[in-house]
């Protein structure tokens, strides 16, 4: 039994690495075992589906896999006749040799018309059948070049308009990821009316009056953490406003107690905003009254996105921090900038300041929750 | 690898009532192979949780269905712990069982197709309905079949084992088969990635280039006998929902009218009488739109589209 894949699926398994496809150990195993099994023998298009089954997880890796079979040269016609003559042959030479023993079966993968539905009248002819198509599933994996699985250059096959042009959107963050983010900042507290049932302290009760008048009920658990968001809706943060809708959207989907997200254009000045369009302005100061005592984030470029070093601007935005600390236990700056482009911007003066700016990936996104929990 | 030799092999087509695609029983076969939970998308009426009462059927095994509620935890899934009966119960002083928790303790459907190992179909419908965290907290339990019940507390395992044949570990027996697991979606939520690299995936569609085998989904569907309905209405009806589903994918209906919805329409054509002949895509009555459509705006959609080619 083979424990390695075959070139062909190997260049694809890779092919799904490269393209950062979390494919790991388990799912090689399993294309090993599939195969052994018998599926995704006889065509291309057979192996096409299998790999799309076994590997593909979301519509962009069902094309990343289509993709990939497509632009594989066709296997060559003359070695595919000339393995066919020879198993003609040979199985000509085996039906003379079987003849005398016809009871034995050699051992052989099943295939998958036909596990199970073996006749017990003509053995040989199904063993062969499923060798032949097993050879021409091997001479299918042969057009790639054996050893390395890479796939062979292939600059003139420009794929035809179609599917190959539909464009995903490559978020920084799902809003699903975003909302798991959310779950992990909570203060779980009990409180609001009595309405689940204490059993530790109701049998307690029990026990010390010997019966039981009524069972004792405390508040039900629930998250009182609160959030303030204050985002740049400012035109250097156009890239970003996918992000900022991330954000917006998996805000409800975070069981905060309370959570509110306000825009402001650059910097935030005296008004506040209800949309990235800038419209529905509120004073700034009522919204911070409202929210006190809640945790801060801040997302902007804070100028880091056109380069310029503005010291009004940074002067001004310390003193609102300086104002925000009164108000808010817990501060965070998202800059969706990379942290390198801060240096010798606006940016790099807020970051030098007392509140912690962090650039937008994974780990500093969790960093940034565990900042707003008070875990500094 | 799990133990799967005992499952048959699927074909799609011996079930009374199902007809699956071969690329779908391909991929059923497969997940049954490898032992890994099945995830199931595609469009509402395409028989999503049909395929698992099929599997079921052909295989000749028993089927176990939960559906996923918004408020569902992994663990109703797996166990019941009744709190409210047992403090009822250590009212009475008499009653000796309330001292102790097993008694109380109740498997679910998941955990009792664990705890007894029989080659069955397990189907969890619309996962996508629960809370996020959902799918996480049963990928542990579907990859290894096992899982702890954690208000048992430790001290109750051997008299729980003893009373109630499972302990606090619950695990299938030596040598038990796993079930096929069914998971369906409806893809209203986002599905966490280490959940979808378990599972093996399969989309059903809609076979709009296969006239034959819907005709066949909806032979095998009616109640009434086939003698009474006669192949002209079938393929009559399936051709023109082909046609319905094309100009409703132009409009760019909400809801498409799939499977179910035409088996019910050659239903209604057969009660009231009607020919499939005297039925015009151009002009569908109200019956055929209340059959066929399920949302207000795909209904007035579709409506101004053909009012609009009528007075051209």
């Amino acid at each position: 039994m083979s424990h390695t894949l075959p070139p062909l699926l190997l260049g694809l398994f890779r092919e799904l690495k490269a393209n950062g496809v979390p494919v790991g150990t388990r799912d090689y195993l399993d294309g090993v075992e599939a195969l052994r099994l018998g599926f995704g023998q006889g065509d291309r298009a057979a192996l096409r589906e299998l790999a799309s089954a076994l590997w593909g997880r979301s519509d962009e890796e069902r094309r990343l896999i289509a993709r990939w079979f497509d632009v594989l040269p066709p296997p060559d016609e003359v070695l595919i006749a000339a393995i066919d003559d020879e198993l003609d042959a040979r199985d000509a030479d085996t039906d003379a040799a079987a003849a005398p023993a016809a009871a034995t079966v050699r051992p052989t993968a099943p295939t998958l018309a036909g596990s199970g539905a073996v006749p017990g009248g003509a053995p040989v002819e199904t063993v062969d059948t499923s060798a032949a198509q097993a050879a021409r599933a091997r001479v299918s994996f042969a057009a790639t070049r054996e050893g390395s699985g890479l796939p062979i250059p292939r600059l003139a096959s420009a794929p035809p308009i179609g599917e190959d042009y539909v464009l995903d959107p490559q978020p920084l963050i799902s809003p699903r990821d975003m909302a798991v983010l959310w779950r992990r900042y909570r203060r779980s507290t009990r409180h609001g009316p009595r309405t689940e049932m204490d059993l530790a302290a109701t049998l307690r009760e029990r026990c010390r009056r010997g019966q039981l008048c009524r069972p004792v009920c405390r508040p039900r658990r629930s998250n009182s953490a609160r959030l303030l968001i204050l985002a740049d809706a400012s035109p250097s943060m156009d890239p970003w406003r996918p992000f900022l809708a991330t954000l917006a959207a998996s805000l409800p989907l975070g069981r905060l107690a309370r959570a509110e997200l306000r825009y402001f254009n650059n910097q935030p000045r005296r008004q506040l905003y209800a949309t990235p369009d800038l419209d529905e302005p509120e004073d700034r100061d009522t919204v911070l009254r409202r929210h006190a005592g809640a945790a801060l984030l801040v997302v902007s470029d804070a100028g880091s996105a056109r380069g310029a070093l503005n010291r009004r601007r940074a002067l001004q935005t310390a003193d609102f921090l300086d104002d925000a600390r009164r108000l808010f236990p817990s501060t965070v700056w998202l800059n969706p900038m990379p942290a390198r482009r801060w240096a010798g911007t606006t940016a790099g003066l807020i970051a030098d300041g007392p509140v912690p700016m962090l650039p937008v990936d994974a780990s500093h996104l969790l960093r940034a929750i565990d900042i707003l929990r008070g875990t500094k | 690898m799990p133990d799967t030799a005992r499952y048959a092999e699927f074909t799609g087509t011996r079930s009374a009532r199902y007809v699956a695609a071969p690329h779908t029983a391909t991929i059923v076969n497969l997940a049954i192979r490898l032992g890994r939970p099945l995830l199931v998308e595609g469009e509402a009426g395409c028989g999503k949780t049909r395929l698992a009462s099929a599997i079921a059927e052909e295989l000749g095994i028993g089927l176990t269905a939960m559906t996923v509620k918004s408020t569902s935890q992994a663990k109703d899934l797996l166990y019941r712990f009744d709190a409210l009966r047992r403090l009822q119960d250590a009212q009475d002083p008499a009653n000796s069982a309330a001292r102790q928790v097993h008694p109380y303790i109740d498997l679910e459907p998941l955990g009792h197709a664990i705890r007894q190992g029989q080659p069955r179909v397990v189907l969890i419908d619309e996962v996508d309905k629960a809370d996020i965290d959902f799918p996480n907290d049963l990928l542990d339990v579907l990859d290894r079949f096992e899982f702890d019940i954690e208000d048992l507390p430790r001290a109750e395992d051997e008299a729980c084992t003893a009373a109630r044949g499972f302990g606090r570990h619950v695990t299938g027996p030596e040598g038990g088969a796993r079930p096929i697991v069914l998971i369906t979606s409806n893809r209203e939520k986002q599905l966490p990635e280490p959940f979808l690299r378990r599972c093996l995936y399969v989309q059903l569609d809609f076979p709009a280039d296969n006239p034959a085998m819907l005709a066949d989904i909806v032979r095998r569907n009616l109640d009434a006998r086939l003698d009474q309905i006669g192949d002209e209405l079938i393929t009559g009806a399936v051709e023109r929902l082909c046609r319905i589903r094309e100009r409703g994918r132009e409009l760019g209906m909400q809801k498409l009218p799939a499977t179910s919805e035409l088996v019910d329409w050659v239903r209604v054509l057969h009660w009231q009488g009607r020919k499939a002949e005297a039925v015009s895509v151009d002009a569908l009555d109200t019956v055929d739109q209340a059959v066929l459509f399920k949302v207000r705006q795909d209904i007035e959609r579709y409506r101004a589209r053909t009012d609009d080619e009528a007075r051209r």
